[in-house]
């Protein structure tokens, strides 16, 4: 009788336990849904409410939505703590760390986007974005050398991309290799004919 | 009833307290309010909004613009440098940030830190304030004339030209030459041939190196050679100082040591240094030095208190005492020696800075000395009048 009534209690609390999830899974769900439909119409206030009402400091998910939609209502700031808390929870994510580029850009806290790209590039040191962007930052804070090698690597993974071989000539340009910087002008030309930036380029080195 | 009441009515307000303490400025409010004062020209409440919004909200690099901005049209050149320092932590490549944070260090006379950030400056920047790595930033020339009522103590000369040069942004270098002319009588002195005329033609060469480690520290190394003659004796006297300092926005502290020998014995002193800009810039300013010397197996304390202030918008008043009787005593990162045979017992005195242009600046200065005669309990007093000029480029 004793071991009947034991099983039965716990058979009752693994019902509820699966209930309690299944209705915290839906209510996300609904959360996600209904933000998905309010920012699909602009409404972005409505988008966060609905997500910050199933919120929580160590939810991955909902925390990286609300930097999105923070982002994109223009409260920069705290998007970029949503983004920072889905950093801080999965530290692998590439997403998270892309995401929160975007406040931090925004905000115009160079040293701190470029560590973002440090990281990114830590775990996945082939991504465009993050070697495109730091290049144009190293580039913009004339360190030309250092903008080198993130544009050489972009060039020999895209060799027909336009924007590595059009920033990597400007760096070659700038540091005084100019043979280089002519022949990726003259390339950058053949996919962008006409380019303004690069005949003015190959305009200097004459 | 009326217990009730009451009750209700403080428990309302703290609702309502309770709401108001809740609502946050957003970003986008804050960047677009602070944004309106900036253009309207509100500095004071440009910067009061950025604090209170910033004890509530992360700060971001436009707001610390605009407040560094706004303290820097209020002439709070601290206050400046703090907005500007929080704008370089989150983009230490800002050039905004870099250009008035290089004002402002120049408007708070710290010229040599300043430099430190000539390296971010843009190429039109660079033109445009005509700056060079390597020139020449100042000259100056400072003559004294002390008197004495005494005859066995002439009256003397003491005059010197200096030569301040940046060889890089981050290393500042100043070449001081002195010549120190005065006749002394003194029998006790029986080594000495021709006593009682004994004149001394001192010649002196000072160096000051000052090397920026970042945007606060600074290393400061410095030599002074003085060549004393003593009609029979000659003395070559060298002193070298090394020190620290660091520099924040409302204060700076710099410690140091200094080595060396004077007529002929070893001696060290140790200083520590804190300058205060109480309103941010020099309007009022104060620096205090504490030093304790060893010579001859014998230990001193010295307290010397400087404090200035903005008398009109062309004239700066400064007064200075030093407390504690000295002799062979080390003033101003080494550039002043006090080697004279007499111990000072009282020193105090009072300086005019006036802006002649914006580039030009004389001195006039008065000082009190009491002095104890060598080997004797008697005291005398001495009055210098100290006149200079001095030229930035």
């Amino acid at each position: 009788m004793q071991i009947l009534r034991q099983t039965i209690f716990t058979a009752i609390i693994t019902l509820l336990f699966i209930n309690a999830n299944a209705q915290n899974a839906a209510a996300l769900q609904k959360a996600f849904s209904e933000s998905y439909t309010q920012e699909y119409n602009k409404k972005y206030a409505e988008a966060i409410a609905a997500i910050a009402k199933v919120n929580s400091d160590d939810n991955y998910e909902t925390n990286l939505r609300l930097g999105w939609l923070y982002y994109s209502n223009k409260n920069y700031t705290q998007s970029q703590t949503h983004y920072q808390k889905a950093v801080s929870l999965k530290p692998y994510s590439l997403e998270a760390k892309l995401g929160l580029v975007k406040p931090l850009s925004a905000l115009e806290s160079w040293d701190k986007v470029l560590e973002q790209y440090d990281e990114i590039l830590k775990i996945d040191a082939q991504n465009y974005t993050a070697n495109y962007w730091a290049g144009v930052i190293l580039y913009n804070r004339k360190k030309y050398e250092a903008s080198i090698k993130l544009f050489e690597k972009l060039v020999n993974l895209y060799p027909f991309d336009y924007d590595a071989n059009h920033m990597l000539a400007w760096s070659y340009l700038n540091s005084g290799r100019n043979n280089d910087a002519k022949v990726l002008f003259n390339k950058a030309l053949l996919i962008k004919p006409g380019d303004a930036s690069c005949i003015s380029g190959l305009a200097m080195i004459k | 009833m009326r217990g009730r009441k009451l009750i209700t009515i403080l428990a309302m307000m703290f609702a309502c307290n309770a709401v108001f303490a809740q609502q946050t400025i957003s970003y986008e409010e804050a960047n677009a309010k602070s944004y309106a004062l900036y253009e309207k020209g509100e500095w004071k409440a440009l910067l009061q909004y950025g604090r209170q919004y910033m004890a509530q909200s992360p700060d971001f690099v436009l707001l610390r613009l605009r407040m560094g901005y706004a303290a820097f049209m209020l002439n709070n050149f601290s206050e400046a440098l703090a907005q500007y320092d929080a704008v370089l932590k989150k983009d230490s490549y800002n050039e905004t940030a870099h250009y008035y944070s290089w004002l402002c260090r120049k408007y708070l006379n710290q010229s040599e830190l300043a430099d430190v950030h000539m390296k971010y400056f843009s190429k039109e920047a660079l033109q445009k304030e005509k700056i060079q790595n390597f020139t020449i930033t100042k000259i100056g020339t400072e003559v004294s004339y002390k008197s004495t009522p005494l005859t066995a103590r002439g009256n003397s000369i003491y005059a010197r030209m200096d030569l301040h040069t940046r060889l890089h942004r981050n290393i500042n270098m100043q070449h001081g030459f002195a010549l120190y002319n005065q006749t002394i009588a003194e029998p006790k002195f029986a080594a000495v041939t021709n006593n009682t005329n004994i004149p001394i033609n001192q010649k002196e060469y000072y160096n000051k190196t000052t090397i920026n480690l970042n945007r606060q520290w600074q290393i400061i190394g410095a030599c002074h050679y003085l060549y004393t003659p003593f009609n029979n004796f000659t003395y070559n006297n060298h002193i070298g100082l090394a020190g620290v300092k660091y520099s924040n926005y409302y204060f700076a502290i710099q410690a140091d040591a200094v080595l060396g020998k004077m007529t002929d014995t070893a001696l060290q002193q140790y200083n520590a240094t804190l300058s205060l800009y109480p309103l941010g810039n020099l309007n009022i300013y104060s620096f205090s030095t504490s030093s304790l010397r060893n010579r001859n197996g014998k230990s001193a304390f010295n307290f010397k208190q400087v404090i200035g202030f903005k008398a009109m918008k062309f004239l700066w008043l400064e007064g200075n005492a030093t407390f504690g009787s000295f002799s062979n005593f080390v003033e101003n990162d080494a550039l002043y020696l006090y080697n004279a045979i007499d111990a000072n017992k009282i020193k105090a005195g009072a300086t005019a800075y006036i802006t002649i242009t914006s580039k030009i600046t004389a001195q006039t200065g008065y000082t009190f000395e009491q002095r104890e005669l060598y080997k004797s309990i008697n005291t005398f007093n001495q009055h210098s009048i100290t006149g200079g000029i001095s030229c930035k480029f």
